[in-house]
């Protein structure tokens, strides 16, 4: 398949894309149509450290919010989104998100990832159904005692 | 769960395991010579055979007597018999340690310092008390000792260091403890005569840019001098490494009717009088006075600033969350306060922020170093890299020391305080509290509903790790003895740190490999003053001493270390994977050279290796509880406890 992302004129064009979705991201537009294998992107998560900045199933650290994200809403936006992460070189060491370049994650293998990605689901209990964190807010609440 | 074969128990079973042990060891012995001999009959002719018939030679253990096992406890004087030298100047040594309060020396064994080794460990009454000797497995692991001690205890232990190889095993740590403004002694052997690879002439060289005063004395009575000075220099602020070379010669001289000199009090310098009075009276005035405390020397420091805060009525900040001897993080004065955060007079205690000195004075110590003048260029140049800090136009600064300054100023307060202004005080004090504990609960309660990300998850989020130590804790006497930075710092959001040591802080200069050996020193700290050591132990820096974890165990020291196990050096991870999408190639090989797999590491049996009770790796989150219940049953018992998590990278 061809890359989306071709020709002169891709990048601004991609850009502009982005822009529009993520500010239309919040009206919850609904999401687009998997055609990857997850159990194949899971392994593309790991193998590219995405679990080093979202942790292994998207909650922690740099959480990946399905709803409401505009670089998640479809395969073609979340491309987009990969091949135009930073790619100049910087002086001082970054833990920004990468660049993915279509020569090291093609674009099936970026839906691969996608469809693992779209797994997620946030999975965090409610706050009063976890007693140790209730404890600490009781703890806070507590007269100080030296 | 793994335990130590040998876990020291109460001294009666330690001489049966010793005395049983030695048994064996002798039977063992007979048999296997026995055994070599009918060998001798018949040559072995395999590899295995030859193996086989070659070990027994070098196992015959002697059961050792009573009055060995009692010098082994420690407490028992040698047997005084006619020795060939009677008054070794080490032992001045030593009685100049222990009339400076020195509690420990951490040493790795080096010729150069036989002499005051055995002046530690055999003189005194009891021996090797006051200090005693903690043996480290490594340089670096001795000076991260004392490093950690001296921000949990607010005081010096000793580094005691061999020559020019074991000072530059060392280097690391010193240079942490020195950006990390940690008072540390350093006593360093040299022989002049016995290996020349191991000295140099200007040994203390090695170091200079980044200790910040050395001494190489020449006589024996110079050598007490100089470890007062190096005490003493060591608790000025800046706080910082200091350091005495001394010589093998000045160890084993004889000084037959000297005695050590006592120990000159420590000065340093605070306000002036006429400055105390005007702070006083600028806070007394103020209609919301506030006061900013940073991290001041002691922990006498934080108590004078709790004094000083209630006096006037003041509201304060903290720097509690990120190292120690700050102000306590839930006393009902800290927090922005009744007001909104307006404030009409501000003093700074080693406070930062560039708004400290502009409403009052900012007593500071100078702290900024010039990066410039550490390493060759220091010592070339400019020498040690403590430099002025130029004030920004406009700001009141007095460049002494906070904590010395305290008292004056409270003495001003408490002389110019009525009856009146009391009433004020309390009523104003009142409301600070009230609004600072429902700031503290809003802060807390926003907190805990962030920290449900990933709370079931596997492997285990950071918060959890935390978040499940709280309750736990709260009522016991703790301290967060590790860095936390990589783990999360969950600990800001979650925990009250209302004690000078509830947390220690980074490793000051950001070097890998200092969170075990501080998380000892803080344990040191911990043994005699009934509190117990919590260790958020991340695995990469586990690995460059590991060694720590035996002293931990030898010594019985009350340390519960909890490992963060991301299976990576993570923050290096991110930047290498960085680059590969920055040069478009290879993003699948970011893990190269910075993960710790294949094959993966398992902490629970590196520390039963050393002796160390522990267990994991733990994955399933609804485990760690009970984890931490048995570890810190077990810390509170005397004896260190390690906890395998495999955690989410960050």
């Amino acid at each position: 398949m061809k890359s989306i992302l071709s020709g002169p004129c891709a990048i601004p064009l991609a850009g502009a894309i982005l822009v529009g979705l993520a500010a239309t991201a919040g009206a919850q537009m609904p999401m687009g149509e998997i055609t990857g294998d997850a159990e194949t992107g899971k392994q593309l998560y790991y193998d590219h450290a995405c679990y080093g900045c979202h942790g292994y199933t998207g909650e922690t650290g740099h959480q990946m919010k399905l709803i409401g994200s505009g670089f998640l809403l479809n395969e073609q936006t979340f491309i987009i989104y990969l091949r135009l992460r930073a790619e100049q070189n910087p002086i001082l060491p970054s833990e920004t998100m990468p660049n993915y370049p279509e020569n090291a994650l093609s674009d099936n293998e970026a839906k691969d990832l996608y469809a693992y990605i779209r797994t997620f689901a946030d999975n965090a209990p409610p706050l009063e159904e976890i007693p140790t964190l209730n404890a600490i807010i009781e703890s806070a609440a507590e007269p100080y005692s030296p | 769960m793994t335990k130590s074969t040998d876990d020291h128990g109460p001294v009666s079973d330690r001489r049966d395991f010793l005395k049983s042990a030695a048994a064996g060891a002798a039977t063992g012995a007979a048999a296997l010579v026995g055994g070599a001999s009918a060998a001798g009959a018949q040559q072995p002719e395999t590899v295995a055979q030859v193996a086989e018939a070659a070990e027994p030679a070098v196992v015959d253990v002697p059961a050792p007597t009573e009055a060995q096992l009692a010098r082994e406890e420690g407490d028992v004087r040698p047997p005084a018999v006619t020795r060939g030298a009677m008054a070794p100047g080490s032992d001045l040594m030593v009685d100049v340690l222990r009339d400076l309060g020195i509690e420990y020396v951490a040493s790795n064994p080096g010729s150069s310092f036989e002499g005051l080794q055995e002046s530690i460990i055999n003189h005194g009454n009891p021996p090797n008390r006051m200090p005693e000797f903690i043996t480290a497995l490594h340089e670096m692991s001795a000076v991260d000792m004392a490093h950690g001690y001296a921000k949990a205890a607010g005081k010096p232990m000793v580094a005691l260091i061999h020559g020019v190889i074991g000072l530059t095993n060392a280097t690391m740590g010193i240079y942490q403890a020195y950006y990390d403004q940690a008072p540390v002694v350093l006593l360093v052997g040299r022989d002049n005569t016995f290996i020349q690879t191991h000295t140099a002439d200007d040994i203390a060289g090695l170091v200079r840019s980044f200790t910040k005063w050395d001494a190489h004395p020449t006589t024996l009575q110079g050598s007490f001098e100089a470890m007062h000075e190096a005490y003493n220099r060591a608790m000025t602020p800046p706080c910082a490494p200091t350091l005495v070379v001394l010589d093998t010669e000045l160890q084993k001289e004889e000084a037959p009717g000297m005695q050590a000199p006592p120990p000159p009090a420590l000065e340093v310098a605070g306000v002036g009088a006429g400055q105390a009075r005007e702070i006083a009276q600028g806070l007394l005035a103020a209609d919301n006075p506030r006061i900013n405390v940073g991290r001041l020397r002691t922990p006498e420091g934080v108590a004078r600033a709790v004094e000083l805060a209630e006096l006037v009525g003041a509201c304060t900040s903290s720097r509690a969350a990120t190292g120690p001897n700050s102000f306590p993080n839930r006393h009902p004065l800290c927090g922005p306060g009744a007001v909104g955060e307006v404030y009409d007079y501000v003093l700074g205690l080693e406070a930062p922020g560039a708004q400290t000195a502009l409403l009052g004075p900012h007593i500071r110590t100078v702290t900024d170093r010039d990066p410039t003048r550490i390493g060759l260029g220091g010592n070339r140049m400019m020498g040690r890299g403590f430099v002025p800090i130029t004030p920004p136009p406009g700001e009141n600064n007095i460049d002494v020391d906070a904590e010395a300054s305290l008292p004056a100023i409270i003495e001003e307060v408490r002389r110019a305080l009525s009856a009146g202004k009391s009433r004020e005080i309390e009523q104003r004090s009142a409301s600070h509290a009230e609004a600072n504990h429902a700031a503290t609960v809003a802060q807390v309660t926003a907190a805990a509903e962030a920290k449900r990300a990933g709370w079931n998850g596997s492997p285990i989020a950071t918060a959890r790790v935390y978040a499940e130590l709280w309750p736990l804790i709260e009522d016991e006497d703790w301290c967060l003895s590790s860095g936390s930075r990589f783990s999360g710092a969950h600990h800001a959001d979650l925990w009250a740190l209302d004690k000078p040591y509830s947390f220690l802080g980074s490793s000051g200069a950001g070097g890998i490999g200092y969170g075990l050996g501080a998380s000892v020193g803080a344990a040191l700290a911990a043994k005699e003053r009934g509190r117990f050591v919590i260790n958020i132990q991340n695995d990469g820096d586990i690995n460059y001493c590991p060694g720590a974890l035996w002293t931990a165990t030898h010594h019985r020291l009350p340390m519960l270390t909890i490992m963060h196990n991301n299976r990576a050096w993570h923050q290096e991870l991110m930047f290498v994977a960085y680059m590969t999408g920055v040069r478009g190639r290879g993003t699948d090989r970011g893990h190269i050279g910075t993960t710790l797999r294949n094959p993966y590491i398992s902490y629970a049996k590196m520390a039963e290796a050393y002796g160390m009770a522990s267990e994991g790796p733990i994955e399933d989150p609804t485990e760690l509880v009970a984890a931490y219940r048995r570890g810190i049953e077990t810390v509170k018992g005397g004896e260190p406890y390690l906890i395998d998590v495999i955690t989410q990278p960050r």
